[in-house]
């Protein structure tokens, strides 16, 4: 019994066992549990356990089941801090579990853990950041390759015809020098295309490319990640971000798009609707099942798009709206869910606010390939 | 001489590029819709039809799908995307990449009209004999097919056969596929020859490299030949269900 007891003091555990739904220590308290700013445990008798430590009200709830059978798994709680001598911090650690007859609680300092924990969290953050950025930068490229392919390709198709059907009429000599002057800029001009859209090659690639009707990226996940993301964001704004899931809940909902730009695509819209929130209103995001495709819905309580600036909503740099970004976002949604064969969409709802939507075809499957092993 | 169909939703490239392929002594007309071109091929009897790939309502694929389908007339695509692969699979007789002056629309007119019906052709390279045969087996009625064990055996038929695509396998003997395709685009002659990458590996498909090759699609294995129908046949083609009856 002594050599137990020296083990569980050098392991720095607290032992209790439940008797009665009050807690009884056994063996030596470890030397921590002695100078709890909270008051030092009592070595002896009964206690109110979840008064000592309030962080376990509620684990003794979900610990119940751990107790409930010989044979049950133990259950572990998260990790608490509670203050020391000197105010030094005490990450503690409990854990459920039944031996034999007994019903034990063993409340463990883990430092180390704890650290491992922390860490965790803060890669966890830091990579939704870089993942964010990454989806930034497919973002412009995007746009910068739809631009050179519709806006800059397109209209030289015309010009150079134009130019090359002038150049083959008889002109007058000053003429004709001009038009082949504008000609060879415009020859220069198409080469100059052609060498972007070959450096852009993967871009312009999944920019043209068609998409792939059997194999999509699962909705729910993206939104839950879209308002991890967004949270901090939310708050600092004192905005509530609030998230329902499509009808059956949050199981897996596969539709034509791919991960890293639907991502974006449904950040953009709830950091749009964020940015136009008032100080403790709510952004709300939905989905909706439809026949084959899903509805997301993003709302919030901000003054709505005036009727004048919803046609050009979704054009590229809009005015009006007050921007905070490049104007190019509700763009890149568009352009986005348009090549996946979707729509999107604004309306004002009738008691105020913005209600902006988009339409994603229902795919057969997820990919669980690249995309979903990278996150 | 012949009939010519053009096929563009912008109004402007319609009119120069009448203008241009009337004035080489053919008979020219233009349309703006996929849509309406099917009913006008009933009436004009077109010998060829150049049409545009991005359109709204029915895409240029689409188009040639049922084209291909129901009116049997050669299809050129003048198109800025480079979709060569999936332009060969839906029947093109020939491709142009825009922007192109009026002699380069001329000359590659001449091109495909001088061509004639010359079926296109596509190379199987499969280390596996029964895929082979299965593949042939899908393509034959629409194409000339020839095979290959692998990829030193792929060059070589490459090098004196004219083929309009490539389907090529990873994994295989002697000389494998990414070995292949590096090849090919190291040749200035095979170097824009569209490649469509089929594997059963799923790391395979997944490689970057193939974006970096211009490889115009990577497909698994065993769903390989469902999109073979999709890409070729205009029954199973996206937004072909609302399509006219077929004309017989």
């Amino acid at each position: 019994m002594d050599r137990q007891a020296y083990l569980l003091a050098t392991l720095d555990m607290l032992v209790l066992e439940r008797v009665d739904g009050e807690f009884v220590p056994r063996g030596q308290l470890p030397a921590w549990c002695l100078d709890l700013r909270s008051g030092p445990l009592r070595s002896s008798g009964p206690l109110r356990i979840e008064r000592v430590f309030p962080f376990l009200e509620a684990f003794l709830v979900e610990a119940e089941p751990a107790w409930a059978a010989a044979d049950a798994p133990p259950v572990r709680s998260e990790f608490w801090t509670e203050l020391g001598k000197d105010d030094e911090e005490v990450h503690l650690e409990a854990t459920a579990l039944r031996v034999g007859k007994e019903r034990l609680l063993v409340v463990t300092r883990n430092e180390r853990l704890f650290g491992y924990a922390q860490l965790l969290l803060q890669r966890a953050r830091e990579l939704r950041l870089s993942h964010s950025r990454l989806t930034r930068e497919i973002e412009q490229k995007d746009v910068l390759v739809h631009a050179i392919v519709h806006d800059l390709a397109n209209p030289l198709h015309g010009i150079l015809g134009t130019l090359s059907l002038l150049a083959e009429m008889p002109q007058p000599e000053l003429q004709a020098q001009w038009i082949q002057l504008a000609l060879d800029g415009a020859m220069r001009q198409r080469q100059m295309i052609r060498e972007i859209l070959e450096v852009f090659s993967a871009e312009a690639a999944a920019v043209m490319a068609a998409p792939d009707e059997a194999m999509g990226s699962d909705l729910c996940a993206v939104m839950k990640n879209v308002c991890a993301e967004l949270l901090p964001a939310a708050r600092r704004r004192n905005v509530r971000l609030e998230l329902f899931p499509c009808d059956g809940g949050w199981v897996p909902l596969p539709v034509v798009a791919d991960e890293e730009r639907l991502f974006r695509v449904v950040s953009n819209l709830v950091v749009n609707a964020l940015h136009h929130s008032p100080d403790g209103s709510s952004v709300r995001t939905s989905a909706h099942s439809e026949d084959d495709s899903v509805l997301v819905v993003v709302e919030d309580d901000g003054p709505g798009v005036p009727p004048e600036l919803v046609a050009q909503l979704f054009q590229k740099f809009p005015r009006g709206r007050e921007r905070g970004g490049t104007g190019l976002g509700l763009y890149f949604c568009r352009i986005t869910v348009e090549r996946w064969g979707g729509g999107v969409g604004y309306e004002s709802p009738e008691g105020g606010g913005a209600r902006f939507w988009i339409r994603l075809r229902r795919a057969k499957e997820i990919d669980r390939g690249e995309a979903a092993a990278g996150r | 001489v012949a009939k010519l169909l053009l096929v563009d939703d912008e109004q402007g490239t319609l009119t120069w590029m009448t203008a241009a392929l009337a004035s080489a002594g053919h008979e020219v007309r233009g349309i703006t819709s996929a849509r309406a071109a099917l009913d006008e091929i009933q009436t004009f009897q077109p010998d060829l039809i150049i049409t545009d790939l991005l359109m709204p309502e029915m895409d240029g694929l689409a188009f040639a799908r049922v084209v291909q389908r129901y009116a049997g007339v050669p299809v050129m695509f003048l198109s800025i995307v480079k979709k060569f692969g999936e332009a060969v699979l839906a029947g093109a007789a020939g491709y142009v990449q825009k922007p192109v002056t009026a002699q380069e629309v001329r000359a590659a007119v001449e091109r495909v009209l001088g061509r004639g019906a010359a079926r296109n052709t596509l190379l199987v390279v499969d280390d596996d004999p029964d895929i082979r045969w299965l593949y042939r087996s899908f393509l034959e009625p629409r194409f000339s097919v020839l095979e290959a064990a692998d990829g030193r055996a792929a060059l070589d038929l490459l090098h004196s056969e004219s083929v309009s695509l490539a389907i090529v396998d990873v994994h295989m003997p002697v000389m494998n596929g990414l070995e292949l395709v590096r090849a090919m685009r190291e040749d200035p002659a095979l170097r824009e020859l569209p490649v469509i990458v089929q594997t059963s590996d799923p790391t395979a498909l997944r490689a970057r490299v193939w974006i970096d090759l211009q490889v115009s699609g990577t497909i698994e294995k065993g769903r390989f030949l469902e999109w073979l129908s999709t890409q070729i046949d205009a029954h199973t083609a996206p937004g072909a269900a609302a399509l006219p009856a077929p004309h017989s």
